[in-house]
């Protein structure tokens, strides 16, 4: 199923774990240059700002092709638009099957490109051919998705094939009646958990293994849904919107007050169960979630102005980051808030100096019209930029 | 991490009896690290409150409290100072690693602080009247100054967009297109003359080991200021533009030599891009110019991308490899 040289994903994860093991100072660098040399890699990955700049130019090369592909069929146009991009797409596919199959690209920027220009393509095609209902759409992009995702190994198609099920499923139970409407919600917490232990029981297992970075992508996806399914902010907005129960703005969703529950619950449950089982995913969803709950609750509860939730927010923040860091210095019950992995330091500090420009710039004080204060939006550094 | 694996290695006597060892040991005792989750809480912390300040500021000009207010983030950012005074670990020109954690944190708050404060006594009391460079001009030199002292590589960031703020342009690509009227010719020499500036400057910190490791952001931002004021020039002097475009050529071999010195993949690909676009100016240029403008030059558009593309995909690829085998 899978369109890449299978022992050199194997050799590849092989790679990346004995480096791993040099980088945390278990294994010297005879040894590890040594078990190198035993998994041979023969993909073409080239070096990630090559990868960009190959992932855009693909792109340009496909937009003047279909270009002049139109130009050629000029005449007839109007009707065969939607067939020459659905004949276009499938060209793209096969390129992408040659490049893969004959010349060995993985992750190379071309692969990636013409993976999206595929599906794009096909999606866009069929649409100018039929007219298409969203929930039809859904469907489509589903199977395409899975597809791809399973042959491609593609950690964002993953994504996609989770968030179309999830439509696919939204829009072809909630027409159903005033009970599914209401019950939809519950339905896809109950599908969002079962895909997430799902993933999370098949990542574990060997057969599964080329699979294992789409599923975390997988699980931070369901995590991140499933609260996104229970949140009172969302199922109300989102009911109010697509079932046209014109609600004032006082007046609650039926079971707003578990809905309640579950937007201040849940994100509590994700961190106690991270720190628990020492799950880095759920441990971050969770911090991300809680953020979630204090936007909710400000939505339909001036409790505080503003700054102060600001100030308040930020001080909590500053002072618990700081309690944490001195408590684990020394690690407790396997804790630590000491760096384990040297590995991608470098790279994390120049990108967070970044960082920092990119949020702080427009701080600078701009007087008049004269100064525009700025804020950086420039290429990242990685280790070897 | 795939224990068989390292066993397999150790059966077949690449690997130290010894290593494996370690390896087990360490998968044993394998710790669990937060370093990055308080990291990230710690800056939005310092994020939330130094925004709340400044909102809260905000909101309450012209009341009876903002003198108070006031006098708060005079003390935070004062407070903020005193500590990285105290905590700090001697200059050098060589990198200074931070005291502990917090201490990069401390000075970004207090160095926020200080950029509101300064911002609100011009707004509030014109402090600096009429004379809006200097508004600037003074943050700038604080924080070039704090970036250096401290060894901050976030407020040496901080200091370059105000020294761009100070010449007069927003140093962002993606706001240059929005914001900045580029057809302003001041503009665009300024930010010529600033990129070459910034550019000379990551020169001789590097050369000079002056906190050698401040020069990438330097010439960072320097490359990108240089090359869309040179990209401006092109599509504002439209009399001259094949000029500009022998002078996109030259600053585009001198970082080809830069990225090939240096072993940087990312100057390549930036140089490529940028002298890319201004190729493709030039081209769409000529071929409109000339006489045919029919369908015909459009057919000839096309197939000048397809080729040109498909030309920089080999370039890069090649280059991929000469840079790697270095």
């Amino acid at each position: 199923m899978i369109a890449y040289n299978k022992i050199w994903l194997d050799n590849l994860a092989a790679g990346e774990a004995i480096k791993d093991a040099f980088y945390a100072n278990t294994i010297s660098k005879d040894e590890k240059e040594v078990a190198e040399t035993i998994f041979p890699v023969g993909f073409y990955s080239p070096n990630i700002f090559i990868r960009i700049g190959l992932f855009i130019l693909t792109f340009v090369i496909a937009c003047f092709s279909l270009g002049l592909l139109s130009l050629i069929f000029m005449d007839s146009i109007e009707q065969s638009i939607g067939r020459l991009i659905i004949f276009f797409g499938l060209l793209s596919y096969g390129a992408l099957e040659f490049f893969i199959g004959a010349k060995n690209h993985y992750r190379s920027g071309v692969d990636d490109a013409l993976l999206w220009i595929t599906g794009i393509c096909l999606v866009a095609g069929l649409n100018l051919l039929n007219d298409i209902s969203s929930s039809g759409n859904a469907l489509i992009i589903f199977v395409l998705a899975t597809y791809f995702f399973l042959r491609f190994t593609d950690k964002l198609m993953s994504a996609i094939a989770g968030l179309a099920l999830l439509a696919v499923v939204f829009f072809y139970y909630s027409p159903l009646g005033s009970m599914a409407k209401t019950t939809t919600p519950f339905l896809l917490m109950g599908i969002t958990a079962f895909i997430y232990f799902i993933v999370k029981k098949r990542s574990q297992q060997n057969s599964s293994r080329h699979y294992r970075h789409c599923g975390i992508v997988l699980e931070i996806t369901m995590l991140i849904c499933f609260y996104a399914a229970a949140n009172y902010y969302v199922v109300r907005e989102m009911s109010n919107n697509m079932f046209h129960l014109g609600l004032n703005e006082n007046e609650s969703i039926p079971f707003g007050w578990l809905f309640w529950i579950f937007t201040i619950l849940i994100p509590l449950v994700y961190i106690f169960g991270g720190v628990q089982k020492k799950d880095a995913v759920l441990l971050r969803v969770g911090l991300l979630a809680v953020a979630a709950i204090v936007f909710t609750v400000r939505y339909y509860h001036t409790v505080l102005p503003v700054e102060i939730v600001m100030l308040l927010g930020g001080m909590i923040l500053i002072a618990v980051s700081y309690a944490l860091t001195n408590w684990l210095a020394q690690p407790k019950k396997g804790f630590t808030s000491a760096e384990l992995s040297r590995r991608y330091a470098m790279d994390k500090m120049n990108i967070e100096s970044l960082v920092i420009a990119e949020t702080f710039g427009s701080t600078v004080p701009a007087n008049e019209t004269k100064f525009g204060g700025g804020s950086f939006g420039g290429g990242g550094a990685s280790g070897e930029y | 991490m795939n224990l068989s694996l390292f066993e397999q290695l150790c059966a077949d006597g690449h690997l130290s009896d010894e290593s494996l060892q370690k390896i087990k040991a360490t998968r044993s005792g394998k710790l669990f690290s937060v370093h990055w989750e308080l990291k990230t809480m710690l800056y939005l912390g310092v994020l939330l409150l130094s925004g709340g300040l400044s909102i809260l500021v905000y909101k309450n000009i012209d009341t009876i409290g903002h003198q108070v207010i006031l006098f708060v983030i005079a003390a935070v950012s004062a407070g903020c100072f005193f500590y990285c005074f105290k905590k700090k670990l001697p200059y050098s020109n060589a990198k200074v690693v931070s005291p502990d954690s917090f201490f990069d944190y401390i000075l970004l708050l207090g160095c926020l602080t200080f950029i509101t404060f300064v911002g609100y006594l011009q707004f509030q009391y014109n402090v600096f009247g009429n004379r809006y460079g200097l508004a600037t001009f003074i943050p700038m030199l604080v924080l070039f100054f704090m970036a250096y002292y401290f060894d901050h590589l976030g407020v040496h960031s901080m200091a370059i967009t105000t020294l761009a703020a100070w010449a007069g342009i927003a140093v962002t690509p993606a706001r240059i297109l929005q914001q900045n009227d580029f057809n302003s010719e001041t503009i665009i020499i300024t930010g010529f003359l600033l990129g070459l500036f910034l550019i000379a400057a990551g020169y001789f910190s590097g050369a000079k080991k002056i906190k050698k490791h401040f020069e990438f952001t330097y010439s960072n931002f320097g490359t990108h200021i240089l090359f869309i004021s040179t990209l401006a020039g092109m599509f504002h002097f439209d009399a001259i533009y094949l000029l500009w475009f022998l002078v996109l050529c030259g600053i585009s071999y001198f970082f080809y030599r830069k990225a090939i010195r240096g072993r940087s993949f990312y100057y390549l690909l930036i140089l490529s891009l940028y002298l890319y676009t201004g190729l493709s100016y030039c081209v769409i240029r000529l071929i409109f110019d000339a006489a045919d403008r029919g369908i015909g030059s459009i057919y000839l558009l096309c197939l000048y991308f397809i080729l040109s593309a498909t030309g920089l995909i080999f370039f890069l690829i090649r280059m991929n490899k000469k840079i790697k085998n270095l």
